[in-house]
């Protein structure tokens, strides 16, 4: 429950429900969860994983229920919850007339932060470099960046502000197979000392490094460890007849582990 | 590489055509305020340019001079029946306009409804007024102005505006830009730090509403837009970065105000129209650069 620097990190939720006018996307969750450790969250299209992230961040307000970070309450509130959160989202967008580079988006989520004047320049912020960004893209522009670069780059940035707490919503979704191995090194080395939340639709590449698997579907259907969770008859009742696919991806784990 | 030369290039030939505008100037006894309101006008709206095309605001942005076209024209009706000074109408009458449809983006409009309505309501209300103004009073030089803008002609009220307006935009976009653009980039990290986005945005309306409404009559509505959105599109082409950018669309409108002005005085032309036209060629030139 404390993590290396010494901070505790537990989100607790109560009784939520969210809804986008008449659909409802997540009823009645009831959670605790602690850090550090890498939390995946799982369930099919529509099951309410990013509207899940996205209310521990307190960028959704709910119909009822709330979300303590740390024992404050923070529901709704992405300007108290921002302290220990840093959050990616499914599909980050650039507005494509946008100029701003890698170095400056990086830099200004850092200062904007922090009010105080003069300002720290950019360039000495990110000297000590521990960022897993090629240099080479630093000056590039969002806008010239490919989707697993951008993907890499909003991680970056999500570190910026030194969460305790990282939400990262379908992260490996746009990298390539060499990528996603790297990249799950990375995030099982930021769950060290951290509290990580990961969506995925394929929990393998980082099955490895999971303490615990939430199985979502509106309602909250698991919260294990993997192989309490990953379970037929736990699957099915998220996935129904789909849980096969994810079935047989476990097999292929297990024979090869 | 090729961003950094054209940068420097920028500033080079800036210079240059402000120097030669201003020596033009004095050396025929014209009067300064000319280059003044010209070129501050068009620096006001220049340096708004990338911010508006960050932040998503182009259809508020494209819209806000249609407010201005029919603030001028209430404006005028106001000061007739009411009194008071047009100047003043035009700034109360077109700040309500602009705040309504930033209200309608803000309360979750799409941005390019509640453009199009906005532009369908005030261009239409805009051409009823403005022919109220022509057949009933003798204003047919303001109205002119209006839509095709006459900065020579301005009063000194308008030339001071200009001034000021120009100098604020430059310091507004220097001092808060940064958050701006980090709203434009990721909103949700903005939230999450705290940023009072409602406060931001309301900042950038008012100076795109001070902008394009106070400037009607000197710039004219028709050449607002190129105005406003030509310099930031020519950044966004040219730079990498948005301190950069910012500067460089700054510059591309000091320029094309400084040549502009040059050009129309020695050969009799409206300003305004060639200032436009100098934009239209620069943005030719880095389209065709960029793609290659
Ligand atoms: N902004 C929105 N407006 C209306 N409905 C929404 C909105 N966002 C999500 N929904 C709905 O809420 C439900 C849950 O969506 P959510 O994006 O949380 O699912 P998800 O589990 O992340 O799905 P995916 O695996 O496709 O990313 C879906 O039925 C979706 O249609
Ligand atoms: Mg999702």
């Amino acid at each position: 429950m404390v993590g290396v620097h010494g901070e505790t990190m537990y989100i607790e939720i109560r009784n939520l429900t969210v809804k986008y006018k008449d659909i409802t996307a997540l009823e009645n969750i009831d959670l605790r969860i602690e850090g550090p450790g890498l939390i995946q969250v799982l369930g099919p299209n529509g099951a309410g994983k990013s509207t899940l992230l996205r209310s521990i961040a307190g960028l959704v307000k709910p119909q009822k229920g709330c979300v303590c970070i740390n024992g404050k309450d923070t529901t709704a509130n992405p300007r108290l919850a921002g302290r220990s959160i840093g959050y990616v989202a499914q599909k980050p967008e650039v507005s494509k007339y946008s100029t701003i580079t890698v170095r400056e988006f990086l830099c200004y989520s850092y200062m904007i932060r922090r009010q105080r004047w003069p300002r720290p320049p950019c360039r000495k912020l990110l000297s000590s470099n521990e960022l897993f960004i090629n240099e080479d893209i630093l000056d590039r522009k969002l806008t010239e960046l490919s989707g697993g670069q951008l993907m890499k780059t909003y991680i970056a940035r999500s570190l910026m502000s030194a969460p305790s707490i990282l939400l990262l919503d379908e992260p490996l979704g746009p990298m390539d197979p060499a990528s996603k191995l790297e990249f799950a090194d990375i995030i099982n080395m930021l769950s060290k000392e951290r509290l990580v939340l990961v969506t995925s639709h394929d929990p393998i590449i980082l099955l490895e490094y999971t303490d615990r698997i939430l199985l979502l579907n509106k309602r909250l259907i698991a919260l294990g460890s993997p192989s309490e969770v990953l379970r037929e008859e736990i699957l099915s009742k998220a996935y129904g007849r789909g849980f096969r696919e994810v079935e047989y991806h476990i097999h292929l784990f297990d024979s090869h582990y | 590489m090729r961003s950094s030369l054209s940068y420097r290039i920028a500033i080079f030939i800036t210079v240059i055509s402000v120097i030669l505008s201003i020596a033009y100037i004095i050396g025929n006894s014209y009067p300064i305020e000319w280059f003044f309101t010209i070129v501050m006008s068009s620096t006001a709206m220049g340096s708004l340019s990338i911010l508006i095309y960050t932040r998503r605001l182009r259809y508020l942005a494209a819209s806000s001079p249609h407010a201005a076209f029919l603030a001028a024209g209430l404006g005028i009706v106001a000061s007739v029946s009411i009194g008071g000074n047009w100047f003043l109408w035009t700034i109360i009458i077109g700040m309500v306009l602009v705040y309504v449809a930033g209200y309608m983006i803000y309360k979750g409009v799409d941005p390019e409804d509640s453009a199009s309505i906005f532009v369908a309501f005030s261009s239409s209300m805009g051409a009823l007024v403005l022919y109220y103004v022509l057949t009933r009073y003798s204003y047919g030089v303001s109205v002119v102005s209006i839509v095709i803008g006459d900065p020579l002609l301005s009063s000194l009220e308008i030339v001071a505006y200009s001034i000021v307006i120009g100098l604020l935009s430059v310091i507004y976009v220097y001092s808060v830009g940064r958050e701006i653009i980090y709203i434009g980039s990721d909103i949700d990290d903005a939230r999450l730090a705290g940023l009072k986005i409602w406060l931001y945005d309301w900042s950038l309306y008012t100076m795109i509403g001070l902008t394009t409404i106070g400037l009607v009559k000197s710039v004219g509505f028709v050449l607002e837009h190129v105005y406003l959105l030509l310099p930031g599109a020519i950044a966004a082409m040219m730079c990498r970065g948005v301190a950069r950018s910012i500067t460089f669309s700054i510059l591309v409108s000091i320029l094309s105000a400084s040549i502009g002005l040059l050009i129309s005085i020695s050969l009799d032309l409206a300003p305004s129209a060639v200032s436009g036209g100098i934009l239209i060629i620069l943005f030719v030139i880095s389209a065709i650069m960029k793609g290659r």
